[in-house]
């Protein structure tokens, strides 16, 4: 089977979880089909365990869409979604079996191809504009991704979260929505660990973590408000911030208000070894998302071997039954949680060991490559 | 000619409210009125008087040859006292028949027999008292919570003033030999009743599982299961949870009807008859010991208490609550004593992946943690008046 897969970005070129889940995907799937994937410009990527295209020669040196486009879509981005399919058909002339996309960026190249080589259109999706933005969307977005979204023959959502965005904010038919969740790489990474942590672990602070872009879709503003209900009951407590993004002033100033600048650090984004080593400091990771179609971040979190807390809007909470919830709203429960997890050993202990178990037994790339696999079985021509 | 012995025990927990580490200090109401009020209501509704009505309605219909047991906790007794008297006045109506035997319970359906044998004593005689009050029975049949028994705690139970105890069939100790028949301890303190666990659970849990190839399961075919035990055995004891009729199996599935028909299909075959535990105990001798050191349930496919206290989290609460026994005050020994009851630490179990959802359903919480957290911060605060307490003396002092 020939499977033409659209990409937009692959690591180490990529800013966030969804490089992350196509590289996994893709490496699975390569195994069972004939994969082509395709990226819109040159990286310098070596020794990829699958086939991939550029469909541009310029190295671009773009940052990650969702950074950049979160307010303002520029015209050279534009021109570069809708040209992208005419591109890829200059460079790849055999019919697939099928074409498969990833988020709105591929959708009209994807629909293109499909309709070019007249085989089903596939289109992942990772995040919807309405959840990226609280449901405040860009309107050019918000345009392709209805549009496209309508016209692909089937939709691959990541959670039943997105599949409920799909089916009532962009009226897609029920019947053609496939969820299929992530998987995740379970291999342990040592990482470093900064010497500030290690301080403050010889002083007895405890660490809390928040790991994600500071924008409004990921709730870094509800996890701070919880700081001072916090600090009562554990004097010695950092709130750690892990990332950029638009909202950093406004935490700056929420700390300020709070009275709380003390017990708060933000580290920008981190990735690698520095990432990893501060999970593998911290005592407890929250992930306060206002709407989170999956998040690879929980699972990174419990990787690391720590207690995790995700709010009921956080995709991947969906699928573990051991996982703690809460609303993000909910600034009295996300600290009640948070004190105790801190405050009482067993408890902490118990949960990270029963949450690890349970992930990593539910969320496998080969198995969700596999899924994947059988439906394109179903659906191929 | 074997006798059938119906058992049937009735509980419900007094859960808790959601109580945060704010509430520590703050506030003092643990339990959650409201939503057990909400459940009684549903389940008196759905089990307890539809069942309590049909169970009298046979004995009357077969001219008392249908006999049956109970065993109710003194905590659910109080809350039918106050707010479903109708319920009471049936079973006092029943117990007057005489074809009907209370078993002596732990008041508080707690686990105090593994903590506490003063206490566990102490609940039990409450128990004990109240029946005596409320219905002049006077109990000689002991059902410990969740059916706990182990060796050592015969000697108590026969000092309390019981004649025989009633035990899970464990297969691993009876090997080779029938639960149906009557046993003993090893120190000969009381005999035994042993639950015939995959009869039971035919009911129980399997009578409306489709995926069983005796589904549906109908009165006349358990009533010919029940009378292939003429020749070789001597009592068939039916033990099971009271909810079982309209709540675990809800009343579309039939179970009513099969409960309404069964006594008459018994008695299509001459040689089944009806019995309390009491006059089995009188009427058939014993065959043989039982014996388990280390405690055993009617719980799970392992019969054990992993359900209780298979995790750090359950063990430390109840250490922690069992701990303030000796300074714990008159006026809080009552909250003391609820918060001792068993499903608070059922809640907290963490093994659902081997036995399934029977945990979850259960529970009033999302997960396990939620349910530790909330129990936690209460004997967070229990601690804390305990100390005021102690303050308030010395100042009178």
């Amino acid at each position: 089977m020939k499977v033409l897969m659209i990409g937009w970005e692959l690591p180490p070129f990529n800013s966030g979880g969804l490089g992350v889940a196509c590289f996994y995907l893709a490496k699975e799937l390569s195994k069972k089909v004939d994969l082509t994937f395709f990226l819109p410009a040159k990286y310098p990527l070596n020794n990829l365990p699958f086939k991939v295209l550029f469909a541009s020669e310029k190295i671009l040196k773009l940052k990650g869409y969702l950074e950049r486009f979160y307010f303002s879509i520029d015209r050279n981005l534009l021109d570069l979604v809708l040209s992208y399919g005419e591109r890829i058909l200059v460079i790849y002339k055999e019919k697939p079996d099928i074409v498969h996309g990833h988020d709105w960026f591929s959708a009209p190249a994807t629909i293109f191809l499909s309709e070019y080589f007249q085989v089903p259109a596939l289109v992942h999706v990772h995040s919807t504009e309405i959840e990226r933005t609280g449901n405040n969307p860009n309107p050019i977005i918000f345009q392709i991704e209805r549009e496209y979204f309508q016209k692909a023959d089937f939709l691959l959502p990541v959670s039943e979260l997105t599949k409920d965005v799909l089916i009532k904010f962009y009226n897609i038919d029920p019947k053609k929505i496939f969820v299929l969740p992530n998987g995740f790489d379970w291999d342990y990474k040592d990482g470093y660990l900064p010497k500030y942590f290690e301080y403050l672990k010889s002083e007895d602070y405890k660490i809390v973590l928040f790991v994600g872009r500071l924008v409004l879709q990921k709730g870094p503003d509800y996890l701070l408000r919880t700081l001072p209900l916090v600090k009562k009951f554990i004097p010695k407590v950092k709130y750690v911030f892990v990332g950029s993004g638009d909202m950093f002033s406004d935490l700056i100033k929420i700390s300020k208000e709070l009275n709380v600048e003390e017990n708060v650090i933000f580290t920008n984004f981190l990735r690698d070894k520095e990432l990893w080593g501060v999970y593998q400091g911290a005592d407890l990771l929250v992930v306060p998302s206002v709407a989170d179609p999956f998040g690879l971040v929980p699972l990174e979190g419990i990787n690391n071997f720590l207690p995790v807390i995700v709010s009921y809007q956080t995709g991947v909470g969906n699928y573990l039954k051991h996982m703690m919830k809460f609303e993000f709203w909910d600034i009295k429960e996300m600290a009640n949680k948070i004190i105790g997890l801190l405050k009482y050993e067993v408890v902490n202990k118990e949960y990270k060991k029963n949450i690890y178990f349970e992930a990593k037994n539910k969320f496998d790339w080969q198995k969700t490559a596999e899924n994947l696999y059988n439906f394109y079985l179903k659906i191929k021509l | 000619m074997p006798s059938i012995v119906f058992y049937f025990k009735v509980h419900q927990p007094e859960r808790l409210r959601h109580y945060t580490v704010f509430d520590i200090g703050e506030r003092r109401d643990y339990f959650d009125e409201e939503k057990n009020n909400f459940y009684l209501e549903r389940i008196v509704k759905k089990c307890y008087l539809p069942t309590l009505k049909i169970l009298k309605e046979l004995i009357e219909k077969t001219d008392k040859r249908f006999k049956f047991s109970l065993g109710i906790t003194g905590i659910l007794l109080e809350k039918l006292i106050k707010s479903y008297p109708e319920i009471i006045n049936l079973l006092k109506e029943i117990s007057k028949t005489g074809c009907f035997e209370f078993t002596g319970e732990n008041y508080y359906h707690s686990l105090s027999c593994l903590y506490s044998l003063n206490e566990f004593k102490e609940q039990v005689i409450l128990h004990k008292k109240l029946i005596k009050k409320l219905f002049n029975q006077e109990p000689k049949i002991f059902a410990n919570t969740e059916l706990i028994y182990f060796d050592d705690l015969t000697k108590i139970v026969k000092e309390l003033g019981f004649d025989g105890i009633l035990a899970e069939g464990v297969p691993w100790i009876l090997q080779w030999r029938s639960p149906a028949f009557i046993y003993e301890d090893p120190q000969k303190n009381l005999k035994i009743l042993l639950r015939h666990y995959k009869l039971s659970d035919d009911i129980s849990f399997r009578f409306s599982a489709r995926w069983w190839e005796e589904w549906p399961l109908t009165a006349d075919k358990f009533a010919s299961w029940l009378n292939a035990f003429n020749g070789n055995g001597e009592v068939i004891n039916l033990f099971m949870d009271f909810e079982t009729f309209g709540e675990h199996q809800w009343e579309e599935t039939g179970i009513f009807e099969f409960l309404k028909s069964l006594p008459f299909e018994v008695f299509k075959y001459k040689d089944l008859e009806f019995s309390t535990p009491s006059e089995v105990l009188n009427k058939y001798p014993v065959r043989g010991i039982f014996s388990s050191q280390n405690p055993i349930t009617w719980a799970d496919t392992e019969r054990d208490l992993t359900a209780w206290l298979g995790n750090e989290m359950q063990q430390e609460c109840l250490k922690i609550l069992y701990s303030l026994e000796k300074d714990i005050p008159f006026y809080l020994k009552e909250i003391w004593r609820k918060l001792q009851t068993a499903d608070h630490f059922y809640y907290m179990c963490t093994k659902w992946f081997a036995d399934g959802d029977v945990h979850k359903y259960f529970s009033p919480y999302e997960t396990p943690y939620d349910a530790y957290l909330n129990f936690r911060n209460i004997l967070e605060d229990i601690k804390l008046r305990i100390k005021e307490s102690n303050v308030k003396i010395s100042i009178r002092n």
